[in-house]
């Protein structure tokens, strides 16, 4: 979701997400597509539904380590 | 992100001006000088109008005027319409083009009067990305104002320079904590977190209604979290509260340091007042017992000469064995006169006379006297030895006396010590020092209260997180037994994982976010200052309280001169550009407006450096930007205006310099 959008984040934030994830990119994008989306909505939002759909799909495309 | 131009079109002054801010060297470094009235606040105003529809610098004198250009309401012959244009031309990164652009349609009278709004509009086109050119208006515009430089954060990056001489002494440690949170983006996390936790509690209620254990262990689980979460603001708050109440005892201590603390010195002074008195009347009391132990003992005194006399004689007499007399004087004398033994009775012959004449010739001391000498001893050494306790009960009653002395001496010297202590302040300085002391002890004894309600409070929560662990685990369990919430589970361990990476992020950034503005804030200031050796180290503790500490050692923050207050704010802001990573554009009004010369030349070598990084705008009065400052921005900046101002005031205009 990040692609094309205005670099706004503060690179520390995005480094240290991505180095506590390590392996597990898919809960790094998540993480970085939900700052993503709060960062534009300043304010009150519908954000439930937004939270719930990213959980939902990034879920689906995530293996847990408790796993098998 | 840079700003590239700003167009303003009949916004006050400016009746039609382009500031182009082209980067024409290797600093992004633009200089604007205008005497005052020239307008340089107007272009912080304007840009701030523009993306906030706010004017937070303005004059007095400005804001008796209208937003409309003054020369336009007057070259208006008939009733007319006129718009108040202020266009932001940024670039990003990335190369897009973002304009911000705000109207406002004014409509002028021919008779005058004040111009009346009519309507006003709000605009952003996006241009040069992949997805083409883009227009978005008013609510919608307004997400591109937060990306560009968020309206809660925009004073740490427009703002008038003359303002910062009161920031700290105006901001709390949680103000700064909220603009380093803010800033540095840690605010954005904890919105995350609490999103997901609540999208987590939804789901977790979805599977609940397949199965009642399932919903069971949720529903202990939720109360055990709430309750969690509960202790953790509790914690907050007193955490908060200890903080609160630490720097105000480091205030008070900070001011009451060279003072003498009135209170105690008052309360100690009518202390000893009350000991002085007590004592007055002990000694009082003991003199006249001396006086009625010499009057007592006076004719024992006047005799002892006499009786010391006496008792030598009797003692000498004694030693004669004279006394006690074995036979008396007159009882020999009659034997002799009656010839005739009193005794016995019998005659006395020749041998018997002469016997008796010998023992009379022994007998020197008349045995009247003898007798009476022995009958006066006994009292005369009873005399002696009470003479002997006379003696001790005088050292005793002398000792204490001396001791009253020593005491009213020791008592005399401190209320001195006070009056030297207390002498130089007036009726009012006490009662606002006695005020301070006051203070002092209520906040010291509030901070201890607070740190023994933390210890319970932690202890509660370490309780509760484990129950909350032990109940996240049997959920766990129950869900893996019920096959149709194998999705549910699966989302639910991802926000749990989500969650756990969050949070751990959130920590890790702000300490690492904390160390490195108060390492940045320290090196820019002593790069700032003159007096370099005055000061020891600036510091941000860990509730964010920001603390100077002078060179002696003492905190000192309060007693900062406005110049090196306004030095410190321009070190935290840069800091806190430097550790956010936001790029945006920084600029400052007046931002040497109370620096003295030594000062605005390290400002200048400062800012030709930060501006090789991040576009810098600066503004200032022809005075302001004196040799000490200009020799080092004039050969760095790209670009260089000077504002003038008409002959009649109403317009100004630009000049490239």
């Amino acid at each position: 979701m990040s692609n094309g959008k205005i670099k706004v984040l503060n690179p520390r934030i995005i480094e240290i997400i991505k180095q506590n994830c390590g392996k597990d990119k898919v809960i790094s994008k998540f993480l970085i597509d939900l700052l993503y989306e709060e960062f534009e909505h300043s304010g009150q939002w519908w954000w439930a539904e937004t939270y719930k759909d990213r959980i939902k799909t990034y879920s689906a495309r995530w293996s847990s380590p408790n796993e098998d | 992100m840079r700003i590239e131009r700003i167009l303003l079109k009949n916004y006050r002054q400016f009746k039609d001006m382009e500031i182009p801010f082209t980067k024409k060297t290797d600093n992004d470094l633009h200089i604007i000088i205008g005497k005052n009235g020239a307008g340089k606040t107007n272009i912080l105003n304007a840009i701030n109008w523009c993306l906030y529809n706010k004017e937070p610098h303005l004059s007095k004198s400005s804001k008796r005027l209208p937003l409309l250009n003054l020369m336009t309401i007057q070259e208006t012959s008939q009733v007319g319409s006129h718009k108040v244009i202020v266009e932001v031309w940024t670039r990003t990164e990335s190369g897009s083009r973002i304009k911000f652009k705000r109207l406002a349609r004014y409509r002028v009278h021919e008779e005058g009067g004040e111009p009346m709004l009519q309507d006003t509009n709000f605009e952003v086109e996006i241009s040069g990305g992949k997805e083409g050119t883009d227009f978005q208006k008013n609510e919608k515009a307004k997400p591109y104002v937060e990306r560009f430089v968020p309206e809660g954060i925009r004073e740490f990056y427009f703002f008038d320079g003359d303002r910062l001489d009161v920031y700290f002494k105006e901001v709390t440690e949680q103000r700064i904590q909220h603009e380093i949170f803010k800033i540095s983006q840690i605010d954005l996390l904890d919105i995350v977190s609490r999103g997901i936790e609540k999208t987590l509690k939804d789901i977790r209620n979805e599977a609940g209604k397949m199965n009642p254990v399932i919903d069971k262990k949720r529903e202990e689980l939720e109360e055990k979290e709430d309750r969690l979460a509960e202790a953790e603001q509790k914690i907050e708050t007193c955490e908060k509260e200890i903080s609160r109440a630490n720097v105000k005892v480091k205030e008070l201590g900070e001011k009451l340091e060279e003072l003498p603390d009135v209170e105690v010195l008052q309360n100690r002074r009518e202390e000893l007042k009350k000991r002085k008195e007590k004592k007055k009347n002990l000694r009082a009391t003991k003199l006249q017992e001396k006086k009625d132990l010499l009057l007592e003992y006076s004719k024992i005194i006047r005799l002892w000469p006499a009786i010391k006399t006496t008792l030598e004689v009797i003692d000498e007499e004694r030693k004669k064995k004279t006394i006690p007399p074995r036979i008396a004087k007159e009882v020999l004398e009659e034997i002799l006169q009656n010839n005739t033994c009193t005794i016995c009775g019998n005659t006395l012959d020749a041998a018997a006379k002469n016997h008796v004449r010998d023992l009379l010739k022994k007998i020197k001391v008349r045995s009247d006297v003898a007798y009476e000498l022995t009958k006066m001893e006994t009292p005369l050494r009873e005399s002696k030895d009470e003479l002997k306790g006379f003696e001790e009960k005088l050292i005793k009653v002398t000792h204490e006396l001396v001791g009253y002395e020593e005491d009213l001496d020791a008592i005399e010297r401190e209320i001195n010590k006070i009056d030297k202590q207390m002498s130089g302040f007036d009726d009012v300085s006490k009662i606002k020092i006695r005020g301070w002391s006051e203070d002092l002890r209520k906040f010291e004894a509030l901070e201890n209260e607070e740190r023994e309600k933390l210890g319970s409070l932690k202890a509660e929560k370490k309780r509760l997180l484990s129950e909350v662990n032990q109940l996240k685990g049997d959920l766990d369990t129950e869900l893996r037994k019920e096959t149709k919430a194998v999705k549910l589970k699966k989302q639910i361990d991802f926000c749990a994982r989500a969650l756990e990476i969050a949070n751990k992020t959130k920590t890790m950034v702000m300490t690492g976010t904390r160390d490195r503005v108060e390492e940045a804030t320290k090196k820019l200031f002593f790069r700032l200052l003159w007096k370099k050796e005055t000061y020891g180290d600036v510091k941000i503790h860990e509730n964010y309280e920001l603390e100077v500490i002078h060179s002696m050692g003492y905190s000192c923050l309060g007693s900062l001169g406005a110049g090196e207050r306004q030095l410190l704010a321009i070190s935290f802001t840069l800091a806190l550009h430097q550790v956010s990573g936001f790029d945006s554009a920084i600029l400052i009004d007046t931002p040497v407006a109370r620096l003295s010369d030594e000062h605005r030349e390290n400002f200048g070598k400062i800012f030709s450096e930060v501006s090789t990084d991040k576009q810098t705008i600066l503004l200032f009065t022809p005075d302001e930007y004196s040799e000490d400052i200009s020799k080092h921005l004039d050969v760095k900046a790209s670009t260089r205006y000077l504002l003038k101002l008409s002959e009649d005031e109403k317009e100004t205009q630009l000049v490239v310099l």
